[in-house]
């Protein structure tokens, strides 16, 4: 289990970015989707969160985004505490960039416009200075020469790629992706994929909910196994593949690859 | 069958008992409103020369400058440069007798009048108390539902009369029937309005609100430029729909004397007595045609809002 110490003596990843701490959600309708769960994230770490469906990681990459309340627990985000206050709310919101399973672009505005919002409205950027971040963003995900298309008529790869681009906009030090191949066909999961494996070399924090095992090889630094809303296991990504400790984790891997 | 009624008539389905002596006057007040109106737009697409997405019609401060005071600039220059050399007699007295006499206009003016600043005041109300409801807040959502269900139990007829006899306990004097008919009208229309509100916002996937609010926008941030937006567009048919019944129970103003078409009509039949059948469809039609330009140009801003939507949806 990583701590301020292994953070700081592994040459890879820096100091602690990401800190859970027994962290408890139970839903209206009484399912524990998170039970005593706690995770630590160093800065330029790839963890890869995998598990079966149902088992929490989801509810808990939305726990860090503050989408969903969390009912015990501590969460704290290069050292902003996420708690009632409102002020440090939004300000853990704007940095952690959050990539959804549906893409969840604003259908009312051309790429562009998806991009440039946020950066306007919270960072407070003249249209012009948004716009060339934005570019630049678009041209990193490929996406360039359709900075004028609305959402409806790009492929969903197309639109992933716009979304994590959107993330990215607010220069976030740490990105959760929930699920973001999910939802494309096959053939357009490779280049969605590839944009994030190029953000992790470049050495972004990532918090990754995937299905994509071979994703979690090549750039994953750390993989953490749920069930039932706690961990059952989590080591470096070589090992955990290969020689799995517990019995849970060897069935679900062997399903799975 | 007696058409020449209405020929002879036409004049009071139109205008109602306002003297055509001030109808020069009334239609200065017209011209200049429209003026008013061209100006504002002539600027505002000046000052906004894209629009592709919502936040790119945001002014700049010397923009804004240039709006706030050149608007009123160009409409005084209008008036004392244009008009005021144009017009033979004193503009503003002109203008105010027109104002003055304004509750002797009736017939279908007064309708549409009656029509369009319900419809106006209903929508604002309306979005105001639709919002409120879906405020996690007690202290807006309990007032708004309040509102809502009571005025939705209510008849119109009711709120009207209701308005009539509640407004002199209030004022200490009697309020003008148009302006009690027309509060009565926003406070019904209004309570269905924000039922509309609410049950477009809800309709949105929740995605859209998270990806918002994910991105550090704040709630009102969201609302105004994610979700309103989006929502907006989608209500527009059910928005029509309450629009086009309030332009019909305008006639029920006609139960408090206040003179719109429905009275109108009824004063032409009372005063012929030879032709019931013809004055009635004669406002059958104007109705319809009221009522038709409504749909039609609901339609047009449904296909102007549409343009960002999928292809193959």
């Amino acid at each position: 289990m990583p701590d301020k110490d292994s953070c700081a003596t592994n040459p890879r990843t820096g100091d602690v970015i990401v800190e859970a701490q027994g962290l408890t959600k139970v839903f209206a309708n009484g399912v524990k989707a998170l039970d005593d769960f706690s995770l630590t994230v160093c800065q330029g770490e790839v963890v890869v969160v995998i598990g079966p469906s149902g088992s929490g990681k989801s509810t808990f990459l939305r726990c860090l985004n503050g989408l969903e309340e969390i009912d015990a627990g501590r969460i704290v985000i290069d050292g902003v505490e996420l708690n009632h206050s409102k002020k440090n709310r939004r300000a853990i919101r704007t940095e952690v960039g959050m990539v959804f399973q549906s893409f969840n672009l604003f259908p009312h505005m051309t790429v562009l416009g998806n991009i440039n919002l946020a950066q306007e409205l919270v960072r407070g950027k003249t249209r012009g200075d948004a716009t060339d971040t934005t570019m630049a963003l678009l041209d990193k995900v490929g996406m360039a020469e359709r900075a004028d298309s609305y959402p409806a008529q790009l492929s969903g790869g197309q639109q992933q790629r716009v979304a994590i681009a959107r993330a990215l906009a607010m220069h976030p030090k740490v990105m959760l992706f929930d699920e973001a191949t999910s939802a494309l066909d096959p053939e357009v999961i490779g280049e969605v994929l590839g944009v994030m494996a190029d953000l992790a070399r470049e050495g972004m924090t990532m918090i990754v909910v995937t299905h994509e095992m071979g994703f979690a090889r090549e750039a994953g630094d750390r993989v953490v196994f749920m069930e039932h809303g706690a961990m059952v296991e989590q080591g470096p990504v070589e090992p955990f593949f290969d020689a799995p400790a517990h019995e849970r984790t060897q069935t679900f891997l062997q399903q799975i690859v | 069958m007696h058409w020449d009624v209405i020929y002879r008539n036409i004049d009071y389905f139109l205008i109602g008992p306002f003297p055509k002596a001030k109808l020069p006057a009334l239609a200065l007040l017209v011209i200049v409103a429209v003026m008013l109106f061209l100006a504002l737009r002539w600027l505002k697409e000046v000052i906004h020369d894209t629009h592709l997405s919502v936040v790119e019609t945001k002014p700049t401060p010397m923009q804004r400058i240039v709006l706030y005071l050149g608007t009123p600039l160009l409409l005084t220059g209008l008036w004392f440069l244009v008009l005021e050399p144009m017009y033979p007699e004193p503009l503003f007295d002109t203008c105010w007798d027109a104002i003055d006499n304004f509750d002797r206009l009736g017939g279908i003016t007064m309708s549409i009048i009656l029509a369009a600043l319900g419809i106006f005041g209903a929508f604002w109300v309306g979005l105001v108390v639709g919002l409120m409801r879906q405020s996690k807040r007690r202290i807006f959502k309990y007032p708004s539902m309040a509102y809502i269900e009571v005025i939705r139990g209510v008849p119109l007829i009711m709120l009207i009369f209701w308005f009539f006899f509640l407004a002199p306990m209030l004022l200490g004097q009697a309020m003008p029937k148009f302006w009690t008919t027309l509060v009565a009208f926003i406070i019904f229309t209004s309570a269905y309005i924000a039922e509309i509100v609410r049950a477009g916002i809800q309709s949105l996937p929740s995605g859209q609100t998270e990806a918002a609010r994910g991105t550090g926008l704040s709630g009102i941030q969201s609302m105004m430029f994610v979700i309103l937006p989006q929502a907006l567009r989608n209500m527009i048919p059910s928005f029509v729909n309450q629009f086009v019944s309030l332009t019909k129970d305008t006639s029920l103003a006609s139960i408090i004397g206040v003179n719109e078409l429905f009275l109108s009509a009824n004063q032409v039949n009372q005063r012929e007595l030879t032709a019931p059948m013809e004055v009635f469809t004669t406002i059958a039609v104007m109705y319809f045609v009221i009522c038709y330009v409504l749909t039609a140009t609901s339609r047009r801003l449904e296909r102007q809002m549409a343009r960002y939507q999928a292809r193959d949806r």
